[in-house]
């Protein structure tokens, strides 16, 4: 049960690498990285200011989705055409720059987003179900939604496909997909923004925090399949599961081991998920 | 792309020079820093030579290299612990990372380009897991009972017997590299890296290829990874196994020049001389080798992309003559 | 636009790399005129679409439409001046509905407030769409896609559209009808500059032509002068 909530969470995480990677085939090996810096964020704004890491998101989001943008838009459009690893040396990189500017700022030791709300559970039958798991599954069930809606309905989500299935016929479309592509970075950003404040309230985390979070991320996206928000939902409930089961039954250390031992078994026989298109 | 090449004989005579000079530092009354910068080059030198190797001569972007050195370390751990040599521990590392990369080369294999980077990170990240529960029993005492050994040999050892082994296998795996590309694999390797599909039709054996110089990557690194730890004493899996090495070996070949042979050279001189000189402000010196490295590719990829597939006329000679040892 | 205007290519070079596909090449098209470029395999007539709709620029040369320099233009601005391209293969969105196809080709500004108006006029042209409406674009037939590739020009209201090869792969019958479209377009008011492998075909539905033969023009004028001149005869038996 409470993987299922948690699987939540992690579908988030996984849904901002999903859309970049099946947009612009680009693995932002930084994702988790800047998921934690809106943790980190929300941080400084409840500890200085006093504000709660939900309502930090209204700063929040828009910040990390310029920075995104502006990756895209000034790095990656260079060279993302080019293969496979100049985009993923340049996210490595960032990723690199990233954790080590937080362990110069916040050093090692771990923080936690700990509002009152973050530590109240509720009793369900014989659970004890964590209230942030709960707020953890509504949010992620409205970004699914959110997405969901706007690839379909909106011109820009539209766009956003067709630049992603032939870029090409998207420009003869009038589709400037630099743009399109610098805006779908921004927009996988926001996902990070929310997942980083909201995982920064169910865990403690890190400067070196972003690793774990990207390989979670990258199995979600491995496990649900590219190109299927419900894929990565699933993905995500997969991994969620997994880590709790494995938390039980192998003690708290083993818990992420168990994913990766799934994320290594796919990646191995089904490459492209359980959903996967591509 | 010819910079001045000095005759051979020059070339010789300066590297006899440059290696008798190192090999005389110690006697020499200097501080023990520089011994200990060098130790640090040297080591850091064989992974990044053989990190060039696999990523940048055959195009294997691995992410999982502290697989190898985690393993590596702690053979050397094991090996002590039982009161046998550390030479003996140190080749033990070597072959069992070797081993290692033999049986992951069986899944990972399979996956291509970006999976594989992240899948050989996985690996890594799943071992530095599985060690953190690994807590043997007299292992435990030995540190402060928490994951990791310590290598009980490591008192035994002089500095500057460590130095002579740090220089051994660093200039070991320059004169490796040499061979390595040089040989009827060399040809191969770079043969794939400029098009896997031209080569294999050409009857190169794609996967053995891959496997040769991943497996012998695997070796050296261990082989450095078990002089590095024996100098450190100890070994815990967020050391043995975390991305910091993956970072430096990545940062020092590209900022040095991936696919080249003084690329790992320079490249990790540079990486060591920043973490001295910035030593003292917690993780700037990572900041700026991230920086560089992210100013690097954006503004020359083809820089990275062009040699990590070489040029175009080099392919034909290079086809022609595999074709020829045939 | 109501008012007349012209495409002007005006000696361009162009370059795939070290290749040179285009060698001092002109042409012209005026409003409401359905031009066609002749020419074997190679001979460049889709690197010269390529380059009107900014695939490709050209090194040497200008391009002109309506008196404004397009050369420079990346695609998706040519496009907002009302040039839609039909591309060789057709390139429909696969994972898009053909609806949703449609859509996305009235993403320009201009072409957004006419959208009900051009969709209607595009079902009319091919009813089977509205048909399909729902349909992944990947499902339709060879000759459905072509449809929806036209259609789908036509939703950005252009004044110019460039056709690339739509009979590759089809039956004639198909081909036929299709054509006919094209001829029902233009009357419409849509100025066409098509490819056609088919010189028959092509100087059959065209009023004007131009040869092409290794990236130059060899030959350019009205379609009935054309009929009579030896390159064409030759290229009748040699295509």
């Amino acid at each position: 049960m409470m993987g299922l909530l948690l699987g939540g969470l992690y579908a988030v995480i996984g849904l901002g690498l999903s859309l970049v990677f099946g947009v612009m085939k680009l693995v932002n090996l930084a994702h988790g990285d800047l998921a934690v810096f809106s943790s980190y964020f929300a941080y400084v704004a409840m500890s200085s200011l006093g504000i709660d890491p939900v309502a930090s998101l209204v700063l929040g989001i828009p910040i990390l989705f310029a920075i995104g943008f502006a990756i895209q838009g000034l790095l990656m459009n260079r060279v993302f055409r080019l293969g496979m690893e100049p985009p993923l040396l340049i996210a490595f990189g960032i990723s690199i720059i990233l954790q080590n500017i937080y362990l110069a700022l916040w050093t090692p030791l771990s923080r936690g987003l700990t509002t009152g709300y973050a530590l109240e559970s509720y009793r369900i039958g014989e659970f004890y179900i964590p209230l942030v798991y709960l707020l953890d599954f509504v949010a992620a069930l409205l970004v699914m939604l959110f997405l969901r809606e706007f690839l379909r309905k909106t011109y820009l989500g539209r766009a956003i496909r067709a630049a992603s299935q032939d870029w090409r016929a998207a420009q003869l479309m009038g589709i400037n997909t630099n743009r399109i592509y610098a805006l779908t970075f921004g927009i996988s950003m926001m996902f990070a923004a929310i997942a980083g404040v909201f995982v920064g309230l169910t865990f403690p985390f890190t400067p070196s925090s972003g690793s774990a979070y990207l390989i979670i991320a990258f199995g979600v996206v491995i496990i649900g399949g590219l190109g299927s928000i419900l894929g990565t939902f699933i993905g995500g409930v997969v991994l969620g599961v997994a880590q709790i089961l494995s938390g039980a039954y192998f003690g708290a250390g083993w818990q992420l081991f168990l994913g990766y031992v799934i994320i290594l078994a796919i990646l191995t026989a089904r490459p492209q998920g359980i959903f996967g298109r591509r | 792309m010819k910079a001045a090449i000095p005759r051979p004989a020059v070339a010789y005579a300066l590297l006899i020079a440059v290696m008798a000079a190192l090999v005389a530092l110690p006697l020499a009354n200097i501080e023990i820093y520089w011994i200990l910068i060098l130790f640090l080059f040297f080591v850091y030198l064989a992974m990044t030579n053989m990190w060039n190797l696999v990523a940048g001569y055959s195009g294997l972007i691995s992410l999982g290299q502290p697989a190898f050195i985690g393993l590596a370390g702690y053979s050397l751990g094991v090996v002590t612990l039982y009161g046998l040599s550390p030479f003996l521990g140190i080749v033990a590392g070597g072959v069992l990372a070797a081993a290692f990369a033999v049986v992951v080369s069986v899944p990972t294999f399979r996956m291509k380009g970006i999976y594989f980077a992240i899948g050989t990170w996985i690996v890594a990240e799943a071992l530095r897991i599985f060690f953190n529960a690994w807590r043997p029993a007299e292992a435990a005492a030995a540190t402060w009972g928490g994951a990791g050994i310590s290598i009980k040999a490591a008192a035994g050892i002089s500095i500057v017997q460590i130095y002579y082994l740090a220089l051994t296998v660093g200039f070991g795996s320059i004169f490796l590299m040499r061979l390595i590309l040089k040989s009827k694999l060399g040809l191969e390797l770079m043969a794939i890296r400029d098009n896997e599909a031209t080569a294999s039709s050409s009857g190169v054996d794609v996967f053995r290829c891959k496997l040769y110089s991943f497996v012998i990557g695997a070796f050296v690194t261990g082989i450095a990874a078990g002089v590095f730890y024996l100098f450190q004493g100890h070994i815990e899996p967020i050391s043995g196994f975390g991305v910091n090495w993956t970072i430096i070996l990545v940062t020092a070949v590209i900022i040095g020049g991936i696919g080249t042979i003084e690329g790992p050279i320079a490249g990790t001189a540079i990486a060591v001389l920043l973490q001295q000189l910035l030593a003292r402000y917690v993780g700037v010196s990572l900041i700026i080798q991230g920086i560089i490295l992210v100013a690097i590719i954006s503004l020359t990829p083809r820089g990275i992309v062009g040699t990590i597939q070489r040029s175009r006329a080099s392919r034909s000679p290079l086809l022609l003559a595999i074709r020829r040892t045939k | 636009m109501s008012e007349e205007w012209t495409l002007n290519v005006d000696h361009i070079d162009v370059y795939y790399g070290a290749f040179h596909a285009l060698w001092d090449l002109s042409l012209e098209v005026r409003k409401g005129e359905i031009v066609s470029l002749i020419g074997a395999n190679g001979s460049g007539k889709t690197t010269a679409l390529n380059t009107i709709m900014g695939l490709v620029h050209p090194t040497k040369g200008s391009i002109e439409f309506s008196g404004k320099r397009i050369d420079g233009l990346a695609t998706y601005d040519i496009v907002t001046l009302g040039i839609s391209q039909v591309p060789e293969g057709r390139r429909i969105f696969p994972d898009l509905t053909v609806l949703e196809n449609l859509i996305i080709g009235s993403y320009t500004g201009r072409a957004r407030v006419s959208k009900d108006q051009m969709l209607k006029r595009v079902y009319s042209l091919f009813p089977v769409l509205e048909e399909r409406e729902n349909q992944l674009g990947g499902t339709l037939s060879g000759g459905e896609q072509q449809m929806l590739a036209i259609g789908r020009a036509l939703m950005s209201n252009p004044e110019l559209i460039l056709f690339d090869e739509i009979s590759l792969g089809l039956a004639p019958i198909i081909v036929d009808r299709l054509y006919r479209t094209v001829e029902q377009i233009n009357s419409e008011g849509v100025t066409v500059l098509f490819v056609e492998q088919n010189v028959r075909r092509s100087l059959k539905q065209a009023k004007r032509a131009y040869i092409l033969k290794a990236g130059r023009v060899v030959l350019g004028g009205n379609a009935e002068d054309l009929r009579e001149e030896e390159e064409v005869k030759k290229a009748y038996f040699g295509v």
